[in-house]
């Protein structure tokens, strides 16, 4: 590779990242161009000066001189492609042309032309339509993805910058379906395509940077005013995405298999769209560029449009206004006018700016990996801090410095949490899509909103809530919400509504979803529920109950399964993977009014709510989730069966208990204080009490897994660790139960009541258990 | 001899020359002296409190915290069938890098004493000797012969996978994380 083609390729890589805004990387192009000049033999040849006018170009941007920043980025890019044709692929100097507003002398005279900025646009399109008709058969052809000479590396970044231009330009299409004027979104959509082309093109992805391009046009049609991102053509743009999406997902594929991926048949049809929607743009969708002045005054009601044909007709000279036609010929008054000129501006300026917040990317280990150091900081801060030689000192000095280590500790904390955490915007753009797309298959008309897409959650919560969101608002748009005839009928607003809310309450997060349909029918229900035996016949259900039956396995009350899903059938998976995350799913419904399913979740997975119990000399947390109560043990309340199986009476309710010290055979400590307490323990079918020696507090613990070594012990759901540094097991209830109920009652039958009168000697010392509780709760950081 | 030689065997091994050549840790259980693969230690830590988790096999002394990694600890005695012993000053545990299914896994072994990094050469290794049905010696590389004493070279992956197999006998469920725990909450 000649030091000229490095040169060129250094250019293009910095101009794929380019931002109109960031000077220093303008700066690097610019320098890049110049030593382009500097490395070419001939200073009067082509490349020269076709380098020497790019730089100038990117002078212009710098210094404000140019009207349309982007347009220029792109001129500056056709001037990147036409160089490496000339001196990597070495063609012709002839058949390469450059854009006209680098000045190379051959330039058409139109370049100087004043309305500067239609002409890079239509320069752009000329070129374009050039470089595809001749060649389209050989376009087509090739659109295969072949990795066979790429630096994987490069790939993988391309990949993951594409996927986020994919998803910012889909962000911005929703956004323009409610404001169709919004110029800068259209800018930032234009700009995504814009920089997978360039890139595409740079690592010779074919059939992605094909796609790129042609949307591009389109996009640019938009930009001039030539079409309007809505109908057909916003969902040819929206086609564009997801081909775009798997075509990357194809590249990562063959990144990894080394593979050929022959991607023509899914690219062909929607290429085939775009260029049909390119060949008559006009047909697609007329421009509609902000109301006229006239069209307000109609709406208005001022004036009629007889007196504005009229008033266009008896203008005094062509450059004068409608407004002021109107206003001299007497037809309305000043102030009207003026009325009406403000809230046109008003509609123009409507139009929410794009912002872009700085981010580095980080990889996810690393990150995890500090926030487990900051986990491990906070608790030698508090080994530290609470060190019996430390506390002893009567030195103000190491007392402030403690105080202030402690103070930046937690700040630390606070900080790696906040990195972990992400807002939901990304997970409720996908529903908005969804229900977008589903809407125009169930001819349902649905009015999506979003509150809340501000909140941020922990990244490990939004992987997994985006399924079981998007199977409840499937479910609500096919199910919940009737058809535009059935709302007419009952009273309703022909549009149903769909709402989705994400909030913070109480240490939790919320996830809301309700529709204004039909509400959950509980006769049908139940029905259904005592016809597939779900339920018993003759219980009477509460409203909750019945609601529950839905996520039962195997219910589904829908008369009629669409493609797009079933009420009930897979609600059973969403409470499964609701509960993964340890949340809860809550439904409320009014017959005619609609639904409301409401997720509470933990605000982060890596950390659990649990009662430290002690048991012995061990240590245990119980997850506070499976706790129902719990309640101090006397003799007088244990019942036995055959002088083996223990129960208590909880309120007219038999409780089995469990003895912990039994079940794991711990070893018995002599020097403990006795003081036996029952914790009732549901799993959700089963209610079991727990007998520990003594409750601790209760705290939040980083859960950390036990590794495979400890696969096989259902009974421990991990290892959290303590304020002293050593690890405490996190009890599964769930296998808890089933273990003590598997066991053969050998264990138990080691207990003999003689050791419980032995143990339950100081019951009633209660002031000095709550005492201790405090302490330790009070020791215990709240690890990250 | 020729170091670079020497070292270059050891780390990439690959050439005709023995594998197992390289450099060892050696520690102490009871009167014997054990090699480790210096590629398998992550670290040496002193002996700190380790939690014990009920019904798992004896020779499994329990989990430690590693700066934040829980990571289990087997006591090596134990795990030979020898003698328990009370642990001293100078008793440790070795974090060793496991090759295990799912990547590699980090585990503790509690030993009685560190010795020193050896570096053993091919022509010092010799094959474990046969002993009958009375000694397991799969989990043995070899034996190294230095200065008139005897290394036994431990193919830790061996050891230690052996201590998930002994109880782990159910794959499918081998992997108990959160969401087994909270299928028991609603």
């Amino acid at each position: 590779m000649s030091t000229i083609e490095k040169l060129i390729d250094t250019v293009a890589a910095n101009l794929i990242m380019a931002n109109v805004e960031d000077l220093p990387s303008l700066a690097t192009i610019h320098e890049g161009f110049l030593q382009i000049v500097r490395a070419t033999e001939d200073a009067t040849g082509v490349v020269a000066r076709a380098a020497t006018g790019a730089s100038k170009l990117v002078e212009k941007i710098v210094l404000n001189e140019t009207p349309d920043k982007e347009g220029a980025l792109s001129v500056l890019n056709d001037v990147i492609t036409g160089l490496q044709a000339i001196e990597r692929d070495h063609r012709p100097i002839e058949e390469v042309a450059f854009p006209p507003e680098i000045g190379l002398t051959d330039a058409s005279p139109k370049a100087v032309s004043s309305g500067k900025k239609q002409d890079v646009n239509k320069s752009e399109t000329d070129n374009a339509s050039e470089q595809i008709s001749p060649t389209q058969k050989e376009v087509i052809e090739p659109l295969v993805i072949s990795l066979e000479n790429s630096d994987s590396s490069i790939m993988g970044e391309f990949i993951i910058e594409a996927r986020e231009h994919c998803a910012t330009a889909e962000q911005m299409l929703m956004d323009l379906e409610t404001s169709v004027d919004n110029q800068p979104a259209i800018n930032a959509i234009f700009r995504s395509f814009h920089t997978i082309k360039g890139a595409a093109g740079f690592l010779e992805l074919k059939p992605i940077g094909v796609l790129a391009h042609e949307s591009e046009t389109l996009l640019d049609l938009a930009r001039k005013g030539t079409v309007q991102i809505s109908g057909i053509i916003a969902d040819a743009i929206f086609d564009a995405i997801d081909i775009m999406r798997k075509l990357l997902d194809a590249t990562e594929e063959a990144l990894k298999s080394g593979g050929q991926y022959d991607v023509a048949d899914q690219v062909a049809p929607v290429l085939d769209n775009l260029r049909r929607i390119l060949e008559n743009p006009e047909n697609a969708m007329i421009s509609a560029p902000p109301p006229r002045v006239g069209d307000i005054l109609i709406e208005m009601g001022a004036v009629t449009q007889p007196e504005i044909d009229e008033a266009l007709l008896n203008k005094e000279h062509p450059d004068e206004r409608l407004g002021e036609t109107l206003v001299k010929q007497g037809v309305v008054p000043a102030k009207v006018v003026a009325h009406a000129l403000r809230s046109q501006q008003q509609i123009k300026k409507d139009k929410p700016a794009v912002s872009i917040k700085e981010m580095v990317k980080i990889d996810t280990e690393r990150l995890d990996r500090l926030v487990d150091t900051i986990g491990e900081l906070v608790i030698a801060e508090s080994m530290v801090g609470q060190d019996d030689e430390i506390l002893k000192t009567a030195s103000p000095k190491v007392a402030r410095n403690i105080t202030h280590l402690n103070k930046i500790t937690r700040e630390i904390q606070e900080m790696g949490m906040a990195m972990r955490l992400v807002p939901v915007r990304p997970t409720f753009q996908k529903l908005a899509r969804a229900v977008r797309d589903l809407t125009k298959k169930s001819g349902k008309d649905v009015e999506f909103s979003v509150t809340g897409e501000e909140t941020e959650v922990d990244r490990s919560i939004v992987e997994n809530i985006g399924d079981p969101l998007m199977h409840m608002v499937r479910n609500s748009v096919d199910h919940g919400l009737e058809t535009p005839e059935e709302r007419a009928k009952t009273g309703k607003p022909k549009i149903g509504h769909i709402t989705i809310r994400a909030y913070h309450k109480g240490g939790n997060i919320y996830f809301d979803i309700e529709d204004d349909g039909k509400g959950l029918n509980k006769e049908r229900i139940v029905a259904k529920a005592k016809e597939k035996g779900l339920i018993d016949g003759n219980k009477e259900l509460t409203d909750k109950e019945v609601f529950n039956l839905i996520l039962l396995p195997g219910f589904s009350t829908a008369q009629k399964v669409t493609d797009i899903s079933g009420r009930g059938v897979g609600m059973d998976v969403v409470k499964k993977n609701i509960e993964a995350m340890r949340g809860h799913l809550d439904i409320t419904s009014t017959p005619g009014q609609g639904t409301l399913f409401s997720m509470k979740l933990p605000l982060t997975l890596a950390i659990i709510d649990g009662m430290l119990v002690k048991v012995e000399k061990e240590k245990f947390i119980v997850p506070t989730l499976s706790i129902v109560e719990s309640l101090s043990l006397s003799k007088e309340m244990i019942f036995t069966v055959t002088n083996k199986g223990e129960m208590i009476n909880l309120r007219g309710e038999l409780l089995p208990l469990i003895r912990i010290t039994n079940l794991f055979d711990l070893e018995k400590d002599m020097h403990k204080d006795i003081d036996k307490t029952v914790v009732v323990v549901e799993d959700g079918t089963r209610r079991m009490g727990l007998v520990v020696d003594k409750l601790l507090g209760q705290r939040q613990t980083v859960i950390k897994n036990l590794g495979p070594v400890f696969g096989q012990q259902k009974w421990v759901a991990g290892g959290a660790i303590l304020s002293d540094g050593t690890v405490g097991l996190i009890i599964d209830v769930s296998g808890v139960i089933s273990l003590a109920q598997s066991e053969d009652n050998t264990n138990i039958n080691n207990y003999t009541s003689e050791s419980y009168l032995t143990n339950i000697t100081d019951i009633n010392d209660q002031l000095g258990h709550n005492k201790e509780a405090e302490f330790a709760e009070s020791n215990c950081p709240a690890v990250n | 001899m020729n170091d670079m030689k020497k070292n270059n065997e050891a780390t990439t091994r690959t050439g005709s020359m023995d594998s197992r050549a390289g450099k060892y840790l050696t520690f102490r259980l009871a009167q014997e002296e054990y090699g480790l693969e210096i590629l398998k230690v992550r670290e040496i830590i002193g002996l700190m409190d380790i939690t014990k988790v009920p019904r798992t096999p004896h020779d499994i002394r329990g989990v430690i915290n590693l700066r934040g990694k829980v990571i289990p600890v087997v006591d090596l005695r134990l795990k030979f069938d020898m003698e328990a012993k009370e642990d001293t000053e100078e008793t440790c545990i070795i974090v060793v890098d496991i090759a295990g299914e799912e990547g590699s896994v980090l585990m503790g072994i509690l030993v009685d004493a560190v010795s020193e990094v050896l570096d053993i050469q091919s022509n010092e290794i010799e094959d474990p000797p046969t002993f009958g049905a009375g000694v397991d010696t799969r989990f043995i590389l070899g034996i190294g012969k230095v200065k008139n004493t005897v290394k036994i070279l431990l193919d830790v992956d061996r050891v230690l996978t052996g201590v998930e197999i002994a109880f782990a006998d159910d794959d499918a469920e081998q992997s108990m994380s959160v969401s087994e725990m909270s299928s028991a909450t609603v």
